[in-house]
């Protein structure tokens, strides 16, 4: 045990719980405060548990018809405050400075209770101390971060997934619809030069036949034009051939031959008439023909152009929709501008930085873990160590292993074997388990807290274990404070000591 | 420990040792206060990024 120059502690209260004005001295070794019910004994212990742990709310420290309060905490030559103010919205706030020594964890392992939390939980019927481990070895730092981590994972995963990089999706398809509006326009161009170069063919070719016609025609017109002008002549002929034959009076011999002459010309005449006729028959034939050949040339050329006129149209029409597609490709490759985060940037940039991230995160949550479990598995065998350690110091009657298993299961185990559900535990041994997880948890993770509370226990348990507990206590922390139940209706809180 | 995953050593986790006091210190203050870590590794992660990409 420690020497009696360890310096004492005033602790002065104003307006906490039912204490307006309220002091106490609290000196190295076992400090016992006795007072009624209703009295402050609790207000009292959750007032110097504030001072050293921020586990205790404000709102349970300040009286509740009171807008101001404050502990004071004189200790080795220097002064510690704490100021409540209660706001305009009802909540209590606190502001001020802590002991020097004060640890968030010793709320839960120094001060026993009824609000601690081994205390409560056991008390219910809990039994899986996780997170009391996770808390008192720095476990729960490694969690949250792990959480923390995995959080952010999830928001960047769901992020990338969310409506800014929608669009990036569809690249592929636009990609495919582009390829094949490009390879139908490569078709349709083909189709164009083809069509353009039988169509001149096909031109060519009517139009020489159609020459061919006409100058067919041609012909034949100056052939019947030849025979008309025989027939002219021959006309001309015979009516002279008549004239001469009316002149001669009796020469019989010049009179046949001159009929002779008109019946050969009369038969040149009719023959000249038939071929005139053959051949203008022909000319009308050939006249038709080239009429023919002229139209179907026209036709020909008509259709030709509106199937190319159709083909030109497609063209057009492709490559707009190309024009479309790539425009959708440019603006898919970009967050739309209106993403308050990442507007107008490159979707693939954007992408390659957040994978970055999340890899980096990745391997935080691995490092992370390993730590956290291997943290949690030292913690835990020191614990049940120390937790053997007071089970047979304390030598409590009744029972014949207390421990966490692998899952953080507390279990106990009776003189015959048998494990016992803590549910069935009698109140005295609730608190007596309670206990010895609180001094165990102390001696594991906070070996030099100078604190020990004790609020109204001495109910629970005879003289004699009260005073094995205390002794307990004793032997491993410097100040232990005890509240006791006095049998007084009335009162303030008085102190007695015990080195 | 799993005996399948990887484990990452400190070494192997850029800026661990600069991100952990800062990390622990947040908590120490408040142990409730994860936003204030996602800000953190927000930092830490965007600067690992930086680094890969330049």
């Amino acid at each position: 045990m420690q020497s009696d120059t360890r310096p004492s502690l005033i602790l002065k209260l104003e307006n906490v719980g039912p204490l307006k004005q309220f002091q106490i001295e609290i000196k190295h070794g076992i400090n016992i405060i006795r007072a009624p019910n209703a009295s402050g004994k609790t207000s009292l212990v959750r007032g110097l548990a504030s001072m050293f742990s921020n586990q205790v709310p404000p709102s349970h420290l300040l009286s509740l018809d009171e807008v101001y309060g404050k502990i004071t905490v004189q200790f080795d030559e220097k002064t510690y405050v704490k100021k409540l103010r209660r706001t305009s919205s009802g909540s209590v706030v606190a502001s001020g400075t802590m002991l020097p020594f004060s640890d968030s964890r010793a709320f839960d392992a120094c001060v026993a209770m009824a609000e601690t939390s081994v205390v409560h939980k056991i008390a219910g019927g809990g039994t899986v101390f996780r997170e009391y481990l996770e808390i008192l070895s720095y476990g729960k730092y490694y969690s949250t971060i792990i959480s923390a981590a995995q959080e952010l994972i999830n928001d960047i995963s769901r992020e990338l997934a969310g409506p800014s990089f929608e669009r990036f999706e569809s690249i592929p398809l636009l990609v495919t619809e582009l390829t094949n509006l490009y390879l139908r326009r490569e078709q349709v161009e083909t189709k164009i030069s083809n069509l353009k170069a039988g169509r001149e063919d096909n031109v060519k070719d009517a139009i020489k036949k159609k020459q061919e016609t006409e100058v067919k025609l041609i012909e034949e017109e100056n052939g019947l034009s030849i025979l008309k002008t025989e027939l002219h002549r021959e006309e001309e002929k015979m009516k002279q051939l008549k004239e001469f034959l009316e002149l001669t009076d009796d020469s019989a011999k010049v009179a046949a031959r001159l009929r002779e002459s008109i019946a050969s010309s009369k038969k040149k005449h009719k023959e000249l008439h038939k071929a005139i006729a053959k051949k203008s028959k022909h000319v009308a034939y050939l006249k038709e023909e080239v009429a023919r050949l002229e139209k179907e040339c026209e036709e020909k050329l008509s259709l030709e152009s509106e199937e190319l006129k159709a083909l030109e149209e497609e063209a057009k029409r492709i490559d707009e929709a190309i024009n479309l597609k790539e425009e959708a490709i440019q603006q898919a490759e970009k967050v739309p501008e209106y993403d308050p985060k990442y507007g107008g940037q490159l979707v693939v940039e954007i992408r390659k930085d957040l994978a970055n991230r999340i890899e980096w995160l990745n391997k935080v949550v691995d490092y992370y873990q390993d730590k956290y479990m291997r943290r949690m598995a030292s913690a835990k065998l020191r614990f049940n160590r120390n937790i053997n350690r007071a089970f047979k110091e304390l030598m409590l009657k009744g029972f014949e292993n207390i421990f966490l298993d692998q899952d953080f299961r507390l279990n106990i185990i009776r003189e015959n074997g048998v494990h016992q559900p803590i549910e069935t535990l009698s109140a005295s041994e609730k608190l007596t388990v309670s206990l010895m997880l609180m001094l165990a948890a102390k001696e594991t993770f906070l070996p030099d807290f100078p604190f020990f509370v004790l609020d109204e226990l001495t109910l629970s348990y005879d003289a004699a274990r009260f005073r094995q507990i205390l002794n307990y206590v004793q032997r491993r922390v410097p100040y232990i404070v005890v509240t006791a139940l006095t049998s007084e209706e009335k009162g303030e809180p008085t102190v007695t000591y015990e080195s | 420990m799993s005996q399948t995953r990887s484990e990452n050593t400190s070494e192997e986790v850029p800026y661990i040792e600069k991100f952990e006091p800062q990390a622990i210190g947040i908590l120490r203050k408040n142990a409730e206060n994860k936003e204030k870590v996602k800000e953190l590794l927000e930092k830490y992660a965007e600067r690992y990024s930086a680094e890969l990409n330049s």
